[in-house]
Order: structure tokens, then C-alpha cells, then sequence
């Protein structure tokens, strides 16, 4: 899997001190800025940041102070809302010095009226936060706005993240970073348009300080694709982690530069490591047992005892007893209890951190530990890995919950830095036999029975077990596009048998009478009409997030006083390098006709450059399954 | 420790003490319901009590088990106030599915926060807000909350109706009031009726209903719920007095609470008379303002003033540049009437799903703000609160519904316009010549016009990856790569949103062995919904449209004709359609008009409704056979 991380060494020390100086001056805007129709390089934009300068930088008490002074152009009626500000300001932020103004052209001369913070309405909100918020006035389309504030935060520990993009393009973004050399901070770019760099060592309130530039030009507008993940991480951003604190004599504390010191501090800790106890588990499982069985039972034992609260993190919240007292947890404190629980019966276990889907890549080239948002258990018997994570109700075991699914994860034990791929071995596999006649009504009626494996089980088991049996299969009728009487659900609260379901379904108005021919598609089931990857190009990645396969029989009968006068032709494809397959098979028995379809997609991601791949993959796939059975009266 | 022991014992003997007093436990519903709500609400019940003086206590209790996330939202405690309105007492009390009481929680606790909804830019509305945040379903909660009111403008109506899949067990109504004011009660949507009783020299109506199930929305349908209107002949707010008894009374005071919101002054004027100065003719003075607004001018949703009545002043609106449809609509009518075109600020219930409008119950029953212009054969409407809609045009969201007037002598109940068959078509056009593959790289040209019109305008001021990305999606031709497109807006009273697609059509006519099938449904806008077999709604069809395809395919040599249908022209209760095929060598032409007709009409019509839709969906996907020529 390919990651968009990419990083930049601090290495070279420029002592000529380039200026942090905002270069733009309030009120001074080109006039041609304010008499542009189209922005040239995205003439459909509704609004553009002209220009962008951030500048945070750290004061004598090591608090963090961030300033900004943003233009933006608005282009259409659509861009207006950019007129209106909210910040939301935490209590132990300062919000200040706010400027604005509105730019209009008049008589031919660029006009603008300027507000300051006294003009801004403030009220509060939850928690303690409160809400600024202006409508500038005159805001119309072609105007010019200028907006220039300040944010104080009372913590070092995360320093700010710049986005360089956003949902306008934006032509110039300038942000400097600036720290003591006593803290010091670790850079980390992200996203795939290109910055300019540039770094110094400089004097500020008699310290030396560092100063990072980072510039953007001409960034493209950002906006999310189908069946992509991490959407946010491909934003052009840079963050900061915390590395070094070195005041002489007061205080001198490393945080993090190597993943061997991530883990010496996680073993340690109050949190993690120490959470890790010998727990009673004479009830769950049997001594006799085998190992993978001792396993298997200690977690179900707690995937079915456990609830899930949401939380994520990597540390616990609460000591072990009570997580067994309470019956519930962050997946810290649930998967920690199955790591001590797996160790007490003898097994060799260790914990495993991630980073979660929504929330970034984590690589073993460069440490980002606030990164790590999510812990499991990596269980080896018998020379095999096994992952495990019981905060989802009836996963099997060894797989994980798609939100895992994300690169790698580091496994946490001494001395070794060892990364293991978060992937399900097992794919998600459902089977379809369908009995199909056609109706007086030019329907087709199908008897259909599906079987899923325990993998594909599992979400629906959820949903089961969530909304209660009775609603679920209310839902699956009501939101049909066929007509269902009843449904039947087999296993439905087992855990590695299949979920099997039964059910009778008209499809309306599916075959065609045509003169003396009756003309019907058979594929009646899954998503085979259109192709999902309609653009021909594509910005991101096609994630499927899992494997899966389905496979269709349909056995259709052919009424009385007709006869097969032509059937679809066969196919079969493959995808490059077995990434996967499709098959389509036509035959007649008797007075039957039997279409087998399958589907298989071994790997679930594509990178941009293989985007054509699949998308032709995906139209033969569709040609093919959209072919006609044409029946004529004998 | 002795102590700490004989505590615990006294505690416990208490507690199961109180555990027999169980509330509401989950047991008690009823289990067919239960096993297939997102949530029960065990009882909506409402006492409002009216004084003397014109103010009224609005009491609440609500009783709601919630069954799962999805529902959550309804244990939330979250009431409005301000300077019309007080909340006198609050509580939440919250029970496990056994019916014992988890924990009990009073206003004191809520927090106090302004109204920070997408809704309102800025407001002096607040609110007080309490969330129990469970999440081990199913669990109840007790709401109980009581506020008053100072002005009987605010009296409450009521709807049963809590959501789908939201089954109500008992909802009740009680409303105490004076006998020296006169209160009016309409219940619609029911065969049940309001209760009135007299109690010394107090009037009670009461209303209630039980064990009410909401069925899942259906198809061409409109749900109508149990609603109650209530009203009383006057009330006062604040320095205003307003009657009931008429449209024309209502009118009034509407009007008296915008005297002197109208005012201009001479920067305004003299920059209107400079404006209007090249126009011919009024309805070019009318166009001419209201664009004037459109360019200068956003809508900002800004609540201040009484109960959020009032406009902002014009002069306001002139130098800030905005405001909500209040003060937008306020604002055109001074710049019309000030030049000496007549024109009213008006008010409407707007919505795309047409609301239910009570005419003869008279009675503050909209939610929008917009200006009527009358001209001497038609009459203008404008719709101020956006920058992109065209001069005269009423979307779905404000066309064919009564509008109350709001002039100097008094409201006048009026009908918006609305927009016939013939003016709510959507075409399209296309010469496809197919390669041996059948695939074409075609032009095709969409005209979405009049009402239509609303379905692809918003799309025209996106981004134009996003554009792609829509139309790529909600498009329905089959298996199209979209290559290149325009979309171009004819702005008029009947507006035009046009489309020119650039596409790649790959593999279009199925096939089967020797036989490729092309279907004569090119634009797929027509589609049949699933059948009903138990219709519970009216059948509801809110607007006649009209699809016109106009299509050419020719065919590859290697192929010839195996079958063409015949024409058809039919008129049916509930649609029509009409096409007209014609073939020269190669080249098959077709043109055909499939019309749905407005409708509204009782449940019982349902299946020749859903007949009529299964032959006109037949009609659209007629298929022309082609075969191999060997």
C-alpha cells in the first residue's frame, strides 16, 4: 500500500534568517484582484484564497501563538457564505486582534469598509466554548475579502496543523513555524501537491529559535471520491509532533524519536504495559484444550460479555477490574483484558498499535506516536499471526473490523520493531441459488437462498442483533426494490456457522413481451447493471477495503409452449496479476436454464494508476451481465 | 466498618423498597410494536392553561423508550426561549428497560446556550439543553417541562405524528381557557373530534388519541397526520394587537409590525432612480430591482426582534448587504413601492412537499417571506432570498398555494401561480450512429424547463469536477462515459436549464447470441415504483411533467431489422403517451411524449393508479430487434 507521507530532514542550518514577515499589508489589495471575473486556474470555482499567510510561533513561557491573514476572492453566488465568520474559541484559547474588510470596485476605484473584533457578535456555547461570528456587509459577488486574526493556545504539546488546501483553490499559502531551540518540534508534510521548504536558525527574544517556511502555489480545490479512504490525509497539510524539551537545569524530557523508545515508554506506562495482569479465567476456558481453542474461547468470552463504548486510543481508561466490572470499555481497555486474559492461559501474546481508517497512515520511516489511535492483540500460535480485536460483536476470530484495516501496525515488545500488514486473510464470500419462472404478469419470480460465510455474516448479525430480528426482517422487505412476502433467517445468532436466508421475491415488469418472444435479463440479483466507476479518470485510490466474492446459480424454467431461441454468450475474465475474476456460464438441461455468475476480488485496493484496470474489469463485467434470454411461442 | 456495613443494609432494603414502584417498564409495550420501533413513545401528553391576562403555561410531559442510536436524539432535553417565552421548570428522568429509575436530572443542570443551529447566522434566541448520552438500549426517559408564554400568538399546534417506525402509545391534549376568550380548536386528519367541557368559568378542550403506528412513506403518496390548529379571536405582543377573525385582520397587524421598516433614504433612492433610468416599461423597472437586490444582497438568517416577526429595516439591509426573507422581501417592496410600483410583502408556506394549508382557519400558518407585484393582466412574484433565481419564476418550493398579501388596508389570501404540463417538460435529443460495438460518441442535448427547471439549476453554480461527479451519477443512460458537457441557464418566468452532454454510449443494445435489443427508453427518467400491496396513503402526484425523447439510432451494416413496434397514442386516467417511429435505411427515428398527470385521489384508486403506471412503463421501454445479417 502506498502512503502519501513524505518527509523532510531538518538538516541543513541556514544562519541567514529569512522574514516571517507577513507579506501582504492590510487594505492594500491589486486591483485587478478585485476586477477578476474567473479564477484561470479553475474557472468553475465559486470562491479562491488569494493569498494565505499563517505564522505560529511559540513565546518565552512556551505557549503558541498563530496568526493569520487570508484574501479571498468570491466568484459566484455559491461563494457568498465565504462573507460570513464563526470561530469557536476554547476557554483556554485567546481569540484577537480580528481585522476584516470587504472589497467592492465603485467608480473604478477598489472601495472597502474594515470591521474589528468589537463588531463580532459573541455568545457562548457547550462547554465552556465561545462562538464569534460576523456577516460582513456588501458582500457580493467579485468583492474581495481580507480577514486577519490571531489564535493564542495555552499548550506546546501539539502545535499547529496547517491545511494548504481546501474545498476553494488556493493561489499562494504561506505558513512559517517558529520554536526555541529548547523544544523542538518533528515536521511532517502530507498530501501530494508539492511545497516549497525552506529553514533557519534564528535569534527571537534573545533564544535561538528555529523558523520553517513551507510555501503552495496554485493548490487545486480538495473534494471526496467514492470508494476512497483517508480522504482527509491527501490534503496538503504539515503537523508537528513534539520531540525535545532541553531547558537547562529545569527540564530536560524526550518524547519520542525512535519507535525502540515508543515502546520502553508504552511498556512502562501506568497506562498500557502495567494495565497488563494475570486475570482469572478458570471459568472460560478448559485446560485441556488446545491453545488455538483456549483462545477462540477466551474471545468470544469477551466479544459477548464486553460493549464496546467507541472510544479509540491507545491507552486504557481504567484499571482491568474495572473493565470486568463494568462490562464495558475503550478498545484499550477491552482488547488489554483479552491480551492479559490470553497470557494468563499461557499463550504468546502481544499488543499491537494502529492507526484507525479516518485517522491517517502511520509508516515505520517516520514516527508520528500521537498517530496511533488504537490497539490490538497479535496472538502467535504455532508459528502463525493471529490479529484480534474484540470490540465487534460475532467478527470471527482473526479477523478484524474494517476500521483496522489501514497499512500496518507495530507490534509493541521490546527490542524488535516489528510491522505486521492489517489485512483479513479470509474474504467476504456470499452464495446465491435462485430458482426463477416467469409470471402472467411479465414478472419474474425467484426462490432465493443466500448463504454468507462468517465473515460476511457478521454486519448483518450486528444489524440483527441491534434492531431485533422482527424489525430487521420488516427492513429488508420494506426497502426491497422486489416484492418479498417473508423471509426466513437461519444461524442468525450463531458465530462460525453461515447466516443463511430464504425468501421469495417478484422482480415487476422484468421480461419483455415482444411479439411471439418473451425477452428477460436472469440476473436479478446484486449490483451488476451499471458500472460503480463512471469518471474516466480518478484522483485517489479505489479502496474495496476487503477481498469478496458472490457467486449466483439461477435455475430458470422455461414456461410451457416456449422454446430457447437465444441465450448470452459466456465469459471469463481475469484481472492482472490474479487480482481477480469473473466468470459467466449459460446452459440448458431439459427445461431449464442455468446461469452460474461469479464474482472475485482478491485485492481490494487500486491505486490511481490502475484505475483503468478495474474500470474495464467492471464494463465487461456489466456487458456481460446485462445480456437477454429470448424465449419464442413454438 | 460496622457503620459503612449497617449503611449498605439500610440502603438496600430501601432501594428494593422503591424497585416495586417500577416505571414504565419496556415489558409493558406492546410486543408487535416493540419488535419493530426505532422508539415507543409511551405518552405525549400537553396541558396548555390560558390566562386572563393573555399569557399561557404551556405544560409538557413526554415518556419516550429509545431502542436504539438512531432515536437518541429524542431524549434529548432542548427548549427554546427569550424575551416571549420563559421556561419555568424542566426535568429529565431516565429508567433502565426494567423500569427502574436510573437518574433524575432538573433545569438548574441544563446548560444555557444561544442557538448555535446552522439555522440562525445570529439570534437573540437561546436554549436550554440536557442530553442523558446512553447508550444501553432500550432505555425511557421522562421528560417534564413547563414554560410560559406572554403573548397567545405563540399558542401551540399539535401533531401526533413522531417519526416512521416511531409507534405512539398515548397522546393527549388538554387546553384550559377562559370563557371571557374565545378559543377555536380544528382537528384535521382524523374522524375523531375535540372534546369541550366547561369547569366553573373555564372552557377545556381536550383531544387524544391511542396506539397510533405510522406507516412507512410510500410512493406518490402524501401523509396526512392527525394535526390540531388552535387559535384565539386576539392576542397581543408586546405594543401590537392582532385578530384572528379574518385574513384581512391578520394582515394588518403583520403590517403594523413592519410600519417604518419601509423607510428609505436619498442615497438609495437617487441610486434606484440612476438604475432605472435606461428601463422602458414597468415590468423592465420590476426586473431591474429585483436584480439589483439579487447582486447586492445575501440571505444571512438573522432572528431578532419580536418573536422574530419583525423585518429588518430597509435602510439596514441597503448597507449591510443582507438578511433573512423578512428583510429581503421588506427591502424589494420599499425599493418597488418607492418608485411607484405597487407591490406586497408576502407571506407563504414554502416547502418542496406541499405543507397543508388550513384557509379558512385563520391563523399564522407560514414560514417564508416573498413580494407579489401586481401588473394589470398577470401579476409578478419574487423570490428575494436568492441570487440566482430567475425574474418571476416560483419553484416548487413556493408555486400553486394561497399567499396572504400584506397590504395598508388589511391580508388578502391569494393562489401562487402554477405550472402546467406544457410548461414542465424535460427533453432530450440525440442522433446516435453506432460503431459495429454499438458504441457512439454522441451529443445529447436536455432542456429541463419550468418546473424542472429546479432540478438541475443548483448544479449549474457548483465546481465543475463536482458538476461532473453529479451528473455522472444522476444521469440514467446506460453505461455512459461522460466526456465533456455545458450546462447553460435561460433565466425567464418559465426558465430553461440546458444540457449538452458529450458521451461516450458503450455496448447501448443488449444483447442475446445473434440478437441485439435496442431499448427505445433513452432517457430512463421515467421509472416504475415497486408495487404497494398494502396501500396506506392517498395517491399523491404533486406536478404534471412531461418527458419528450427525441432520438436517432442508426445501426452498423452488419445488421439488419428483426422487429419494430408498432406506434402508439394513448390517454390514460392517470398519464398519457404518445411516440411516432420512423425508418429509413440505417436509421431509425423516434420521437415520443410521456406525460404523468397531477393527481390526488383516495387510496382506493391505488391500483388503477399503479395499472396505468406498469402500462406507461411498458409503453417507455418498447425495444426495436436488430440481428445479424449473416
Amino acid at each position: 500500500m502506498k502512503t502519501f507521507l513524505s518527509f523532510i530532514v531538518v538538516a541543513c542550518l541556514y544562519l541567514n534568517s529569512f522574514g516571517q514577515k507577513d507579506y501582504m499589508k492590510f487594505g492594500e489589495i491589486a486591483k485587478e484582484d478585485v476586477e477578476m471575473l474567473k479564477y484561470e486556474y479553475d474557472s468553475s470555482a465559486k470562491a479562491v484564497t488569494l493569498d494565505e499567510w499563517g505564522y505560529a510561533y511559540m513565546t518565552n513561557d512556551i505557549r503558541i501563538i498563530l496568526e493569520i491573514h487570508r484574501r479571498i476572492k468570491i466568484l459566484t453566488s455559491d461563494g457568498l457564505d465565504e462573507g460570513n465568520f464563526e470561530f469557536v474559541i476554547h476557554k483556554n484559547q485567546i481569540f484577537g486582534n480580528f481585522k476584516a474588510a470587504v472589497y467592492n470596485i465603485n467608480d473604478n476605484q477598489v472601495q472597502g469598509k474594515e470591521y474589528s473584533l468589537k463588531d463580532m457578535t459573541v455568545s457562548s456555547v457547550e462547554d465552556g466554548k465561545f462562538k464569534y461570528n460576523l456577516a460582513l456587509e456588501g458582500v457580493k459577488v467579485g468583492s474581495v475579502i481580507e480577514i486577519k486574526y490571531s489564535i493564542e493556545y495555552s499548550t506546546y504539546n501539539s502545535f499547529i496543523t496547517w491545511h494548504f488546501q481546501d474545498e476553494i483553490p488556493v493561489r499562494k499559502s504561506v505558513f512559517y513555524a517558529q520554536w526555541f531551540e529548547k523544544v523542538s518540534y518533528c515536521p511532517i508534510i502530507e498530501g501530494s501537491e508539492s511545497l516549497q521548504f525552506e529553514s533557519s536558525v534564528i535569534v527571537y527574544s534573545g533564544e535561538r529559535a528555529v523558523l520553517n517556511k513551507w510555501e503552495g502555489n496554485y493548490l487545486p480545490a480538495i473534494f471526496d471520491e467514492p470508494y476512497s479512504n483517508n480522504f482527509k490525509n491527501e490534503v496538503s497539510q504539515v503537523q508537528f509532533e513534539l520531540r525535545r524539551i532541553f531547558i537547562p537545569g529545569r527540564m530536560n524530557e524526550t518524547y519520542v524519536s525512535t519507535y525502540d523508545e515508543i515502546i520502553k515508554d508504552l511498556l512502562l506506562d501506568e497506562e498500557f504495559g502495567q494495565r497488563i495482569k494475570n486475570i482469572n479465567i478458570n471459568e472460560i476456558i478448559d485446560n485441556n484444550s488446545s491453545d488455538i481453542e483456549k483462545a477462540r474461547a477466551i474471545y468470544y468470552h469477551i466479544q459477548d460479555n464486553y460493549t464496546w463504548n467507541g472510544a479509540k486510543g491507545i491507552y486504557a481508561d481504567m484499571p482491568l477490574t474495572n473493565t470486568i466490572k463494568n462490562k464495558t470499555g475503550s478498545c484499550a481497555d477491552i482488547n488489554l483484558l483479552l491480551l492479559s486474559m490470553l497470557r494468563t492461559a499461557g499463550l504468546s501474546v502481544q499488543p499491537l498499535i494502529l492507526s484507525t481508517r479516518n485517522n491517517g497512515f502511520v509508516s515505520p520511516i517516520i514516527v508520528i506516536k500521537k498517530r496511533f489511535n488504537y490497539v490490538i492483540c497479535n496472538l502467535r500460535i504455532d508459528g502463525q499471526d493471529y490479529l484480534l480485536d474484540a470490540t465487534t460483536n460475532y467478527l470471527p476470530f482473526g479477523l478484524l473490523p474494517e476500521r483496522c484495516l489501514n497499512g500496518s501496525g507495530l507490534v509493541v515488545v521490546k527490542g524488535a520493531n516489528l510491522w505486521i500488514p492489517l489485512l483479513n486473510k479470509e474474504n467476504r464470500d456470499e452464495k446465491y441459488l435462485v430458482n426463477i419462472s416467469l409470471t402472467d404478469n411479465n414478472s419474474l419470480q425467484g426462490k432465493i437462498q443466500v448463504a454468507y460465510n462468517p465473515y460476511a455474516s457478521a454486519s448483518i448479525r450486528q444489524t440483527i442483533k441491534i434492531d431485533g430480528i422482527e424489525k430487521y426482517k420488516k427492513d429488508f422487505i420494506d426497502n426491497n426494490s422486489a416484492l418479498v412476502d417473508s423471509i426466513e433467517i437461519i444461524s442468525a445468532d450463531s458465530k462460525e456457522d453461515r447466516l443463511q436466508m430464504k425468501y421469495n421475491a417478484e422482480f415487476q415488469s422484468t421480461v419483455e413481451s415482444v411479439g411471439n418472444r418473451l425477452i428477460f435479463n436472469p440476473v436479478i440479483l446484486g449490483s451488476f447493471k451499471e458500472n460503480p466507476f463512471k469518471n474516466p479518470s480518478r484522483n485517489f485510490a479505489v479502496d474495496f477495503t476487503v477481498p469478496f466474492s458472490s457467486s449466483y446459480f439461477y435455475n430458470i424454467q422455461i414456461p410451457v409452449g416456449y422454446e430457447v431461441e437465444s441465450l448470452p454468450q459466456n465469459l471469463n475474465l481475469e484481472l492482472p496479476d490474479g487480482k481477480g475474476n469473473f466468470s459467466y456460464n449459460v446452459s440448458i438441461n431439459n427445461s431449464t436454464i442455468m446461469v452460474n455468475l461469479r464474482l472475485n476480488v482478491k485485492t481490494p485496493y487500486y491505486s490511481v494508476n490502475q484505475y483503468s484496470e478495474i474500470r474495464t474489469f467492471y464494463d465487461y463485467m456489466v456487458n456481460t451481465a446485462t445480456q437477454n434470454i429470448v424465449l419464442k411461442k413454438m | 466498618m460496622k457503620v459503612f456495613f449497617f449503611t449498605v443494609c439500610f440502603l438496600v432494603v430501601f432501594m428494593t423498597g422503591f424497585s416495586k414502584n417500577l416505571s414504565y417498564p419496556v415489558s409493558d409495550i406492546d410486543p408487535a410494536f416493540c419488535a419493530i420501533s426505532d422508539a415507543v413513545v409511551r405518552l405525549d401528553e400537553h396541558s396548555v392553561i390560558i390566562n386572563n391576562d393573555g399569557t399561557f403555561v404551556h405544560k409538557q410531559k413526554r415518556v419516550i423508550t429509545i431502542f436504539k442510536n438512531s432515536t437518541k436524539d429524542l431524549a434529548v432535553f432542548d427548549e427554546d426561549y427569550d424575551a416571549q417565552r420563559k421556561i419555568m421548570s424542566a426535568s429529565v428522568t431516565t429508567f433502565d428497560k426494567n423500569g427502574k429509575q436510573m437518574g433524575k436530572h432538573f433545569l438548574i443542570e441544563f446548560s444555557d446556550l444561544c442557538d448555535f443551529s446552522d439555522n440562525n447566522f445570529a439570534t437573540d434566541i437561546r436554549h436550554r439543553f440536557y442530553d442523558p448520552n446512553l447508550y444501553s438500549y432500550p432505555y425511557t426517559v421522562e421528560i417534564e417541562c413547563e414554560i410560559k408564554y406572554n403573548s397567545l400568538f405563540y399558542i401551540p399546534n399539535f401533531s401526533v405524528f413522531w417519526g416512521s417506525d416511531i409507534y405512539v402509545e398515548n397522546f393527549n391534549v388538554s387546553i384550559q381557557s377562559p370563557v371571557t376568550i374565545k378559543l377555536h380548536a380544528l382537528l384535521i386528519n382524523s374522524d375523531d373530534s375535540v372534546r369541550i367541557s366547561k369547569v366553573g368559568n373555564m372552557n377545556i378542550h381536550s383531544f387524544s388519541v391511542k396506539n397510533f403506528w405510522p406507516v412507512k412513506f410510500q410512493e406518490y403518496a402524501i401523509s396526512r397526520f392527525p394535526k390540531l390548529f388552535l387559535k384565539t379571536d386576539e392576542f397581543s405582543l408586546n405594543e401590537f394587537i392582532g385578530k384572528n377573525n379574518s385574513w384581512k385582520t391578520l394582515g394588518l397587524f403583520i403590517n403594523e409590525m413592519s410600519i417604518g421598516r419601509n423607510v428609505l433614504n436619498n442615497d438609495i433612492t437617487q441610486k434606484i432612480s440612476v438604475i432605472l433610468a435606461p428601463c422602458k416599461n414597468k415590468r423592465d423597472s420590476i426586473k431591474t430591482i429585483y436584480e439589483f437586490v439579487q447582486k447586492n444582497t445575501r440571505y444571512v438568517n438573522i432572528v431578532y426582534g419580536i418573536g422574530g416577526l419583525q423585518p429588518r429595516n430597509a435602510i439596514d439591509v441597503f448597507t449591510t448587504g443582507y438578511g433573512d426573507c423578512k428583510a429581503l422581501s421588506n427591502y424589494t417592496t420599499s425599493l418597488l413601492n418607492s418608485v411607484g410600483i405597487k407591490a406586497h410583502y408576502t407571506l407563504i408556506k414554502a416547502g418542496r412537499y406541499m405543507q397543508q394549508f388550513e384557509p379558512d382557519f385563520v391563523v399564522s400558518q407560514f414560514n417564508h417571506a416573498i413580494v407579489c407585484v401586481p401588473m394589470e393582466k398577470d401579476t409578478i412574484w419574487l423570490e428575494c432570498t436568492s441570487q440566482d433565481n430567475p425574474f418571476g419564476f416560483m419553484s416548487d418550493f413556493t408555486d400553486d398555494r394561497n399567499a396572504l398579501l400584506v397590504k395598508e388596508d388589511g391580508g388578502e389570501l391569494v393562489k401562487t401561480p402554477k405550472y402546467s404540463a406544457k410548461s414542465n417538460i424535460i427533453k432530450t435529443s440525440a442522433d446516435i450512429v453506432f460503431d459495429s460495438l454499438f458504441n457512439s460518441r454522441v451529443t445529447i442535448k436536455m432542456e429541463f424547463i419550468g418546473l424542472a427547471y429546479s432540478q438541475i439549476d443548483f448544479v449549474a453554480r457548483e465546481n465543475k469536477e463536482i458538476q461532473k461527479k453529479y451528473l455522472a451519477k444522476n444521469l440514467n443512460f446506460s453505461n455512459f462515459d461522460l466526456e465533456d458537457f455545458t450546462i447553460t441557464l435561460k433565466k425567464s418566468e418559465v426558465p430553461v436549464a440546458e444540457l449538452t452532454l458529450h458521451v461516450l454510449l458503450k455496448n447501448y443494445a443488449a444483447s442475446s447470441g445473434n440478437l441485439k435489443f435496442l431499448s427505445m427508453n433513452f432517457s430512463h427518467l421515467f421509472e416504475l415504483p415497486k408495487f404497494d400491496k398494502i396501500r396506506h396513503y392517498d395517491v399523491f402526484v404533486r406536478n404534471n411533467l412531461s418527458y419528450q425523447d427525441s432520438v436517432s439510432f442508426t445501426f452498423p451494416d452488419s445488421y439488419k431489422l428483426d422487429f419494430v413496434p408498432e406506434e402508439d397514442n394513448i390517454k390514460l386516467e392517470f398519464g398519457e403517451y404518445r411516440d411516432k417511429i420512423s425508418i429509413k435505411d440505417n436509421k431509425i427515428s423516434y420521437s415520443k411524449n410521456l406525460i404523468l398527470k397531477e393527481t390526488e385521489t383516495k387510496k382506493s384508486e391505488y391500483s388503477l393508479f399503479y395499472k396505468n403506471l406498469e402500462k406507461l412503463n411498458t409503453l417507455n421501454n418498447k425495444k426495436i430487434i436488430l440481428v445479424k445479417s449473416e
